[in-house]
């Protein structure tokens, strides 16, 4: 009697979590009024598939949200749980059976996703990428940063800091990441006109908050003599501010020069840690997307290519970058 | 007057200097994973002098030791009751979410501190219960168990970070007692307590008992259920003080800081000598695996190695350390 209340109890407890565990992001419905999605239904669905749950693209949620709501279109996001391209085909297998009109795609492996893009188009369904693109598929449009661009904007911006003279050690994401890398080949590059910019060391925090806060620790040991901290992805640059305000540092002890307007980072700007962000205009894309996908449904056509552009955000512009 | 003299530390009368030292040396897992520990540093003290050896970087090493140090005592008590915890990583993370949620709505950093606690035992209580209850195998309930906290996690935070700003947290993680890092002496006291209670008392035999032979430990009267779900919960504990230092020290509670922390955790723990068949480890051991991965990953960044060779080169020194303790243990 008793082990059977106890396994009563235990099944119930697993049922609970497990509805509480179906409630995650992994396969998130963005919400909308239930009348409104039953009016839509018949009309048209677009969505939106991330490469992973990140704050980065909250701005894009919020801006396409807007958007589809003002024309009654239903709108759906999605993103694996982590930057996995095996869960990101699945999401785009289920779509293609959902037979939504439209997907707008961030891939987490260009290479990867390709084949399942093209047999979307395949099925009728309008698809584009953004930024990251899918340069061998056949997606309608790409819409994003030119991330060697960006490199070099990072490039240029540490070494106007250092006044062309000084010492770097760079923290990196995932090596396997295109957009990283191309940042990388572009900072790289554009240093090269700076001789006296060197730069000592290049370690990988594989996108993991801890292991990244690790690297930098022990970069910082390694090569005390350091001029500039530079992150080359979301990770970098919070963990970076973590480190420094153990150590009781400011931007005027040690340089931090780092990627990406998440929140952390620009408070870091505001709080006189970090020097400078370059940052993706990723605020402009969620509009975009909709409009775009819009565009393509009524048999139209979009650019192939655009480059949404980058800003470089300091403690003169942290409130008003989004304007410029 | 009896003199209890444990296994293998039998001396013969015989033996020569060599033999002894040979013995002293390797005669257990722990002597052997604190020489090689020893070598590689003495090795770093010549190759870099100047960086490796100096008080800073020892802190750094503490500092960078301690989280996984702390959930691998959860992970070897699991692990030598012949389970495994997947979960242990996003139950960090989720401790420090709900932590951070609770200082967000305005409660006081204790009763918040105590909430997180709560929540993450629960989730080692219900590991327990669905290994123990439904009889689920303890790698599937715990990777379920791993996939809900996640799940909850990003329901909570939507991936955002959250600022953490409570004085008592960032000392826990970021400050110092004297010079010492205060989550080192925290991660000290865990230990002992650890092996104390692994070694020393009746829960920790029985723990080892349920690991060595479950049925026969359930045959001589012992409750292997009741045990099985402290362990699951005691390691839900663990993880939580991990996921407060975690928060403290990284300023922010980020959604995922718990990624990882199950593989660097059974890593260190089977590092450390644990048996993954159960019945076998200490936490010792767990600690010098721990400190052996941890300066391993140090010694190569200060030596400039190619990010890409770091994962190769962490990998195989785990299989190296491993296959040494199976010859050893097949010699013996």
């Amino acid at each position: 009697m008793k082990k059977s209340v106890y396994r009563i109890i235990a099944l119930l407890l697993m049922l609970m979590l497990i509805f509480v565990g179906c409630g995650g992001p992994s396969a998130t419905e963005t919400e909308g009024e239930e009348g409104q999605s039953q009016e839509v239904a018949e009309q048209r669905t677009f969505a939106i598939v991330y490469p992973i749950v990140h704050p980065f693209f909250e701005p894009v949620t919020e801006e396409a949200q807007k958007y589809a709501d003002s024309i009654g279109v239903e709108l759906l996001t999605y993103a694996p749980d982590k930057p996995d391209a095996r869960q990101q085909v699945e999401i785009l297998e289920n779509l293609i059976a959902m037979k939504v009109d439209g997907i707008a795609v961030v891939p987490t492996d260009s290479e990867t996703i390709a084949p399942i893009v093209n047999k979307a188009i395949d099925a009728g369904i309008q698809v584009i990428a953004f930024e990251s693109d899918i340069p061998k598929s056949n997606r309608a449009g790409f819409q994003g940063t030119d991330n060697y661009k960006a490199g070099l904007a990072l490039g240029e911006e540490i070494a106007k800091r250092l006044d062309g003279k000084g010492k770097l050690i760079v923290a990196t994401g995932l090596p396997t990441q295109l957009s990283l890398n191309q940042r990388l080949d572009g900072m790289k590059k554009a240093l090269e006109a700076y001789p006296e910019v060197e730069i000592l060391d290049i370690q990988s925090g594989q996108g993991d908050p801890t292991i990244t806060m690790n690297v930098i620790e022990s970069m910082i040991q390694a090569y005390p003599d350091f001029d500039v901290f530079s992150g080359i992805d979301a990770t970098g640059g919070p963990m970076a501010v973590a480190v420094w305000k153990a150590k009781g540092w400011t931007k005027d002890d040690k340089m931090i020069i780092t990627f990406d307007n998440v929140p952390e980072n620009v408070q870091g700007v505001k709080d006189g840690i970090i020097t400078s962000l370059i940052s993706q205009k990723q605020w402009l894309w969620g509009e975009q997307l909709i409009k775009d996908m819009m565009t393509l449904c009524d048999g139209g056509s979009v650019p192939n290519y655009v480059d949404t552009g980058n800003v470089v955000i300091d403690i003169n512009n942290v409130d008003t970058y989004m304007d410029e | 007057m009896l003199k209890f003299i444990s296994p293998g530390k039998e001396k013969d009368q015989n033996e020569t200097i060599s033999e002894r030292i040979k013995r002293i040396a390797f005669g257990r897992r722990e002597s052997g994973l604190f020489l090689l520990l020893a070598g590689i540093c003495m090795i770093m003290i010549i190759l870099e002098p100047d960086t490796f050896f100096t008080s800073e970087n020892m802190f750094n090493i503490l500092r960078q030791v301690s989280v996984v140090a702390i959930i691998a005592i959860g992970q070897t008590f699991v692990m030598v009751s012949g389970g495994i915890d997947l979960s242990i990583g996003y139950n960090l993370g989720l401790c420090g979410i709900v932590i951070a949620k609770f200082l967000g709505a305005g409660f006081h950093p204790i009763s918040s501190i105590l909430v997180g606690i709560i929540v993450s035992a629960l989730v080692g209580f219900c590991n327990g219960l669905v290994i123990t209850k439904l009889r689920l195998p303890p790698f599937i309930a715990t990777l379920g168990m791993a996939n809900i906290a996640r799940g909850i996690i990003y329901v909570l935070t939507k991936g955002y970070s959250i600022s953490i700003g409570d004085p008592f947290i960032l000392y826990l993680g970021s400050g110092n007692v004297g010079i010492i890092p205060a989550m080192a002496i925290l991660m000290m006291i865990l230990v002992s307590i650890g092996i104390y209670q692994l070694d020393q008392t009746a829960f920790g035999t029985r723990v080892k008992a349920i690991g060595g032979n479950e049925l026969a430990t359930k045959l001589s009267g012992i409750s292997v259920s009741k045990n099985k779900i402290a362990v699951y919960t005691m390691a839900g504990v663990l993880a939580a003080i991990g996921g407060i230092i975690t928060i403290g020290r990284q300023y922010a509670a980020n959604p995922g800081a718990g990624a990882n922390f199950e593989m660097d955790s059974i890593a260190a723990t089977i590092v450390g000598g644990t048996s993954l068949a159960g019945g076998q480890g200490t936490v010792l051991g767990t600690l010098l695996g721990s400190l052996l991965l941890t300066v391993i990953k140090n010694a190569l960044i200060l030596l400039s190695v190619n990010m890409y060779w770091q994962t190769v080169a962490v990998g195989a020194i785990i299989i190296i350390v491993c296959t040494i303790d199976v010859f050893t243990r097949k010699n013996k």
